[in-house]
């Protein structure tokens, strides 16, 4: 996680706004928690986004963006900011716990983004961060005001907009630049048709337009969209005879909100049939999706065909309905409705009465993707990252499914998928979610012994993964009543595999150990290759802390045979770092030594973190009984930095061996020359510490603003891009000299700032000039 | 509240092992502040003790409440992760001073 912050490039250009982002910039250095307030559209996140980018130098340690629209379930809040910080998901007794100790003395900016459907939640967070982090500062975006003492609020106002008087001016057309919503039209409209230009000619009428729309932002992007095929003057005259039906009778709304569901209205009317049903349809999928989950989702009927829906989407974004952004991987595309559109498409659906049907197909989808095998392979770290981009998609399926009113067949599916996520839970951050959406599941109307069954092995799982092993227990157990009674054998097997562990782990190392061969046996009974490997992990591990290294080396010997033969890479791993630990208890120093490195080649590839904090513990020891200490204390240190970051504990007699092995140094090194080498390994990013313990060359730093890792390949085109921003281009000008269409231009310049980290085209041009990169 | 006495007391069980005392004291005061939001909001609860088990680090929180689930929101609220809730019956006393915090 880049120490920076977490924000990304802007997709478009940020028009005006700069007394607000003055009066934000004030306001943050004086209070320690501004809210920026004001209707759907009127561009809060925008604004918050840029002035924190802005203040960016102001904060040594980051300005940090949680996104919370997706977010339902307040108890998640914590969890959710902990996962944008790049914190490990751990059990604590409070939530705040280790957001406040991360942040306590760190000075940083947190942007809690859409706080309105979690105001109470975010309110009472917001709070205990600022009593216990004296040098935190929020900045919110909410619909509605926090309440929280020493909160200032920020009403965002409209953009300005010429009165009717003003166009009789001199100057004309040039005046009307001044205007902040003007000047967005013209933007926004440039894009659409690049030659496009505020004149004598249509200047009074883009102004009225502007007017019209009462300098919404949203609604004027809406409203440009437009131009490929209306004029102003026919935009103008749409609206007009739009909002005349719509003002008629009915309950009075703030004026904004009419124009503003007034255009929104209008942009659906304006519509052929199956795009507002695609619309509609698109609008279950939760923040983003992509072009496959369109097309499982909203077609398949005879209003939309699977052929026609890229079309769809297509005209959709050129109509500013969609945003079109980049992927996990900048070469994936992927949609995305702000949720004042979306919510408008999802009202449409609910009075189409096609909501339920749209949910339960948007379910499908979720659980087809989880279900995908990519847990153990080579491509574990594509399918979490897949997954990740999905998560606020499976988090809205499963909210859909796992409510109680849903039926008892839906329920059941819905725990499937909870439980078919197994492994992607503990991956990236969401092992409170994964717990928390498993006990409700187990707290709904009686389900079948075999949908029990799992969610409570999994649960049990995850809790010992989260180092709540009394929790653990309990679910664990309850599990092997469960399935003793139904007969379920695989879900015993499981359940027993995970409750051995969990019996050891807690000083009962007999009762474990018998439930580990039963779960052995009852895996090779059924077949299941992946419980096999999985209990002779555990088993290995078992019987490694309890100094039968010749009977764990040919149970992790079998696992990495199987492993290699199954393709489970991740497994296959831990198998290695087993062999490699035994090997070194057998003073076979070589073969550790290979073993461990290839355990640790495999740990990288399949992104498994814990499997890397034991083959840096473990190549530690073995360098040290090799005489090189200064080596071992470094591994020794980047271990137990590796641990940290995942809250993971070392097994009692696995502390032993690194306490001997600590003891071993020191009787080679002075002490300072042993503290200095710990905590030279101590600092050492995962990157470095893997290349460090492999004898690879060192990573080179982050290249400026680049991710992590390998630097940043840029494509000839937008190498192309980059040199044109440099000479201070807009993306109307770039896609004119490179005869593309605008929005292939923006799409450019967002995939550069995201392959360079990014947020401002001031930056691009700074790099362009240093690389010396030009057409 | 205009009248509580018909609402009903649970208990819910928070494990604060390993919670250092000042962390607790911030927990309790989230807990509190959510429990005042609500309240605020028309809905019918009450915060009415704490005890504490320093051997083990249990805690037992009483609220008076309509039901369970107003009891869950607010904990959820806190971000305040707990154990068990019962519904219970109690021979003793509570506060029954609105908007102050038991202790």
């Amino acid at each position: 996680m880049d120490a920076r912050g977490n924000l990304t490039g802007e997709l478009t250009g940020f028009v005006g706004r700069r007394a607000e982002l003055a009066l934000v910039r004030q306001s943050l250095s004086a209070a320690r928690l501004v809210t920026l307030t004001g209707p759907g559209g009127i561009g809060k996140t925008r604004l918050a986004l840029r002035a924190a980018s802005a203040a960016r130098r102001a904060f040594r340690d980051g300005v940090w963006l949680t996104e919370l629209a997706g977010l339902r379930d307040p108890a998640l809040l914590a969890a959710e900011l902990a996962r944008s910080l790049g914190l490990f998901d751990q059990a604590a007794p409070w939530g705040v716990t280790a957001l406040s100790d991360h942040l306590a003395a760190r000075q940083a900016l947190l942007i809690l983004d859409g706080c309105e459907h979690l105001t109470d939640g975010c309110a009472v967070l917001a709070d205990a961060l600022l009593r216990g982090c004296p040098e935190l500062r929020i900045l919110a975006t909410s619909r509605h005001v926090l309440r929280v003492a020493g909160e200032v609020t920020i009403v965002v106002p409209p953009m300005s907009v010429p009165s009717e008087a003003g166009l009789g001016a001199p100057g004309g057309s040039g005046d009307l630049s001044r205007y902040e919503a003007v000047r967005l039209f013209a933007d926004r409209a440039a894009a659409v048709l690049p030659e496009f230009v505020i004149d004598d000619g249509n200047g009074p009428v883009v102004a009225a337009l502007c007017r019209r729309l009462d300098g919404i932002p949203l609604a004027i992007e809406l409203a440009t969209g437009r131009l490929r095929s209306l004029s102003p003057g026919q935009i103008l005259a749409r609206l007009d005879s739009g909002f005349g039906l719509l003002s008629g009778g009915g309950p009075a709304q703030p004026p904004r909100h009419r124009a503003l569901e007034g255009t929104l209205e209008w942009s659906y009317e304006l519509l052929t049939g199956t795009e507002r049903a695609a619309w509609r349809r698109v609008s279950v999928f939760a923040r983003s999706f992509d072009l496959d989950a369109a097309e499982y989702v909203c077609a398949g009927d005879a209003v939309i065909s699977p052929e026609s829906v890229a079309d769809l989407i297509d005209s959709l974004v050129a109509k500013s309905v969609l945003l079109r952004t980049a992927g996990q991987d900048a070469a994936a595309v992927r949609y995305r409705l702000l949720d004042t559109i979306g919510a408008f498409g999802l009202r449409k659906l609910r009075a189409e009465g096609d909501e339920r049907a749209l949910r339960l197909r948007h379910f499908g989808w979720c659980a087809a993707l989880a279900a995908r095998p990519g847990a153990w392979g080579a491509g574990r770290a594509r399918w979490l990252a897949e997954l990740d981009s999905e998560h606020e998609n499976l988090r809205a399926a499963l909210e859909f499914s796992l409510s109680p009113s849903s039926p008892p067949d839906v329920v059941a599916a819905g725990i499937g998928l909870a439980c078919d996520l197994w492994r992607y839970w503990p991956a990236h951050g969401h092992l409170t979610e994964g717990r928390r959406i498993l006990a409700s599941a187990l707290d709904l109307a009686d389900q079948p012994a075999p949908v029990r069954c799992r969610a409570l092995w999994v649960a049990g799982y995850l809790a010992i993964v989260q180092a709540d092993l009394p929790g653990a227990r309990t679910l664990l157990e309850k599990a092997i009543t469960t399935a003793r009674s139904a007969p379920d054998p695989p879900a015993m097997a499981y359940a027993a595999a995970y409750l051995g562990y969990a019996l050891f782990s807690a000083g009962e190392p007999g009762e474990g150990s018998a439930l580990l061969e039963s779960a052995l046996a009852l895996h090779r009974e059924s077949g299941d290759s992946v419980g096999v490997e999985l209990t002779l992990l555990l088993r290995g591990l078992v019987l490694l802390c309890s100094g039968q290294q010749d009977a764990a080396a040919l149970g992790f010997a079998e696992c990495a045979r199987l492993c290699e033969r199954d393709g489970n890479v991740q497994f296959q791993g831990h198998a290695q770092w087993g062999l490699a630990v035994a090997a070194w208890l057998s003073a076979d120093y070589q073969a550790a030594g290979e073993l461990a490195a290839a355990g640790l080649r495999l740990a990288r590839e399949a992104e498994d973190w814990i499997n890397v904090a034991q083959c840096l513990e473990s190549l530690g020891w073995i360098a040290v009984s090799r005489r090189s200490a200064g080596r071992g204390l470094m591994l020794l240190g980047a271990a137990e930095t590796a641990r940290a970051t995942i809250a993971m504990q070392l097994q009692p007699a696995l502390r032993e061996y690194r306490e001997t092995a600590l003891r071993a140094a020191g009787d080679l090194l002075p002490q300072p020359a042993v503290a200095a080498a710990l905590a030279k390994g101590a600092v050492m990013t995962p990157a470095e510490a893997i290349s460090f313990a492999l004898g690879e060359a060192a990573p080179s730093g982050p290249p400026p603003g680049g991710p992590d890792g390998a630097p940043p390949v840029l494509t000839r085109r937008e190498l192309d891009v980059a040199a044109l921003v440099a000479q201070g281009l807009s993306n109307s000008q770039i896609a004119a000299a490179l005869v593309i269409s605008s929005r292939t231009a923006e799409t450019h310049v967002a995939h550069i700032m995201t392959k360079l980290g990014f947020s401002t085209r001031s930056q691009i041009a700074a790099w362009s000039a240093a690389s010396g990169e030009s057409t | 509240m205009a009248d509580d006495a018909d609402l009903r007391l649970f208990l819910v069980e928070h494990n604060l092992r390993g919670l250092p005392p000042a962390e607790q004291a911030s927990a309790h005061r989230a807990l509190a502040e959510a429990v005042r939001r609500e309240a605020s909001r028309g809905r019918r609860i009450r915060y009415v003790q704490r005890i504490f088990v320093p051997a083990d680090g249990r805690c037992l929180c009483l609220f008076a409440a309509e039901n369970p689930g107003a009891v869950r929101a607010v904990n959820d609220i806190a971000q305040f992760p707990l154990i068990a809730i019962a519904a219970v019956t109690s021979t003793a006393e509570p506060t029954r001073d609105r908007g102050r915090t038991a202790t």
